[in-house]
């Protein structure tokens, strides 16, 4: 029997195909349009014809994260906190620890030695220290995502961003890209200033050791390195692809509970 | 003698001229471009224009707004809240309190009855409450920021929106198209939850009547109604001059003074 979790968020739809004895058989990342209807549609197509495996054999589904209601399919809500807990256990069982960044919420949860869930802490009230924050200053200096990364460590000054309103900060960027600042200079200072942010989050809770880091923002390097110098601690990035752990989690769960 | 007030501000830029007898002879508005002192030159041309005149035929002139000292042509520069106050006097003499909301800030200027400066609260750091927030909205809801207000009043049923965050509202406007609510009641929604959150700032200056909104916000009528409610006071609206130049106008109006001053 398999078993397929599906995250729906606000920027992806994320979707795993596991097998009886948790191995991971396909698995799928689609941007979600504002239309989860549709993204969990495709997610689930783009599974099955992956793995080979037939819609009939899925013995359980499991749906989280923003737009879980709407996978087209009988399933399992689940909540977002707990697939991540599961999932981050799953990969990584020493983490006490998980900093997810996710498009709209970046978390923070703490985890007994069992996985089980201690803590957590979001950022509910202001995108400052979400992906959505680099997502819109990306837009705004036509640069794609995933070349931020080199592009400031590679960088050889920092600008300092003084706006934390990912709102404000983009008119700053501009503002910097006016007075003719090279984007590479910028970028290090957003995120610089992302970084900071998301260690603030932190540092409310007691974290321990060992650190997991979830969500798509986990494959930047260079936002990894500034995370690490103000927490002055390690930290481990999901490997191989840290946007997939809730839907690694939503699978196991609805395995667990098939 | 023909007194110029300019002022460019973080979304916008705005220009007027007016004479001697303080009669307003032309003013113009227009998006900002990327770089300040060209945002200015771009709007004097265009009012000079509008007007017939030349920039030579200018006596003096007064910048305000974000980019303010950065403005080549101005023999000086105040600041926007006093502009704003300045300009809101001199439409209505009974106006106390003054309520800006501009692309990136949110003000409440509080008056005397010479129109000079009391008080001012000032929200700067949160795109909440202010021109962008609406703007994003407008882009979400897929729909021009002028339509948004229209919009907003034709809702009945404002939905609830729980988010201060511009980014989160977003989220959340987005969820409610996919819920397949009415776009109207979100327009109201979102228009309702601006004015509470502009409250809460304003409050703190103390509401004092009269009571007139200014900038480019002021022309959302769903906000409007929605502050009105809130603050249990009839807010002045101006309705012969644009409520987006009132900074422009106070501009033009110091830049009269200050010459006569000079001599």
């Amino acid at each position: 029997m398999y078993y397929i979790g599906c995250d729906i968020g606000t920027g992806y739809t994320k979707g795993v195909l596991l097998s009886e004895d948790g191995k991971i058989m396909a698995s799928s990342i689609i941007p979600t349009n504002a239309d989860p209807r549709s993204a969990g549609k495709v997610i689930v197509e783009e599974l099955v014809e992956k793995s080979d495996v037939k819609k009939e054999d899925v013995a359980g589904w499991g749906s989280t994260g923003w737009g879980r209601a709407y996978l087209p399919m009988d399933h399992k809500d689940l909540s977002l906190i707990n697939c991540i807990a599961k999932g981050a256990n799953f990969l990584h069982p020493s983490c006490r620890t998980i900093i997810d960044i996710g498009a709209q919420h970046s978390m923070v949860i703490l985890l007994d030695e069992k996985g089980q869930v201690l803590e957590f802490r979001q950022n509910d009230r202001c995108a400052a220290g979400s992906g959505r924050f680099i997502e819109v200053i990306s837009e705004a200096l036509q640069v794609n995502i995933e070349e931020i990364s080199s592009l400031v460590l590679n960088a050889k000054e920092k600008v300092n961003i003084t706006s934390q309103c990912a709102v404000f900060a983009e008119s700053e960027v501009i503002a910097h890209v006016n007075e003719g600042k090279p984007v590479d200079a910028i970028l290090a200072g957003i995120i610089e200033s992302l970084g900071r942010s998301l260690v603030a989050m932190a540092k409310r809770l007691l974290i321990e050791e060992d650190i997991f880091v979830s969500g798509g923002m986990a494959k930047n390097r260079a936002l990894i390195e500034v995370m690490q110098e103000h927490l002055e601690e390690k930290l481990n990035p999901a490997e191989p692809e840290p946007q997939l752990v809730g839907a690694i989690g939503a699978a196991l769960l609805v395995k667990e509970k098939s | 003698m023909i007194f110029a007030g300019c002022d460019v501000g973080s979304l916008t830029a705005k220009a007027l001229l007016m004479d001697e007898n303080e009669n307003i002879i032309a003013y113009e508005i227009m998006n900002v471009l990327p770089n300040p002192v060209r945002s200015a030159e771009e709007i004097m041309a265009r009012t000079l224009k509008k007007a017939g005149i030349k920039m030579e035929d200018i006596t003096y002139c007064i910048s305000t707004g974000y980019g303010r000292e950065k403005i080549p042509f101005a023999n000086n520069n105040i600041s926007e809240i006093s502009c704003h106050g300045k300009g809101a006097h001199w439409v209505n003499p009974a106006i106390r309190t003054i309520i800006d909301i501009g692309g990136q800030d949110l003000k409440a200027i509080r008056v005397d009855s010479n129109g000079e400066l009391v008080d001012f609260i000032m929200n700067d750091k949160c795109a909440a409450g202010t021109g962008r927030f609406l703007e994003g909205i407008a882009k979400t809801l897929n729909v021009g920021l002028s339509e948004l207000g229209p919009l907003a009043l034709k809702g009945k049923n404002p939905i609830s929106i729980t988010s201060q965050c511009t980014i989160f509202t977003q989220f959340d406007v987005m969820h409610l198209i996919v819920e397949g609510a009415d776009k109207a009641d979100i327009a109201a929604g979102v228009a309702k939850a601006m004015a509470q959150r502009m409250h809460k700032l304003i409050r703190k200056v103390g509401i004092k009547k009269e009571v007139a909104i200014t900038g480019g916000v002021a022309k959302n009528q769903g906000v409007v109604k929605y502050l009105q409610e809130i603050i249990k006071s009839e807010i002045s609206q101006f309705k012969e001059i644009d409520p987006q130049v009132m900074g422009a106008l106070g501009a033009a109006l110091f830049a009269k003074e200050e010459y006569k001053r000079k001599g």
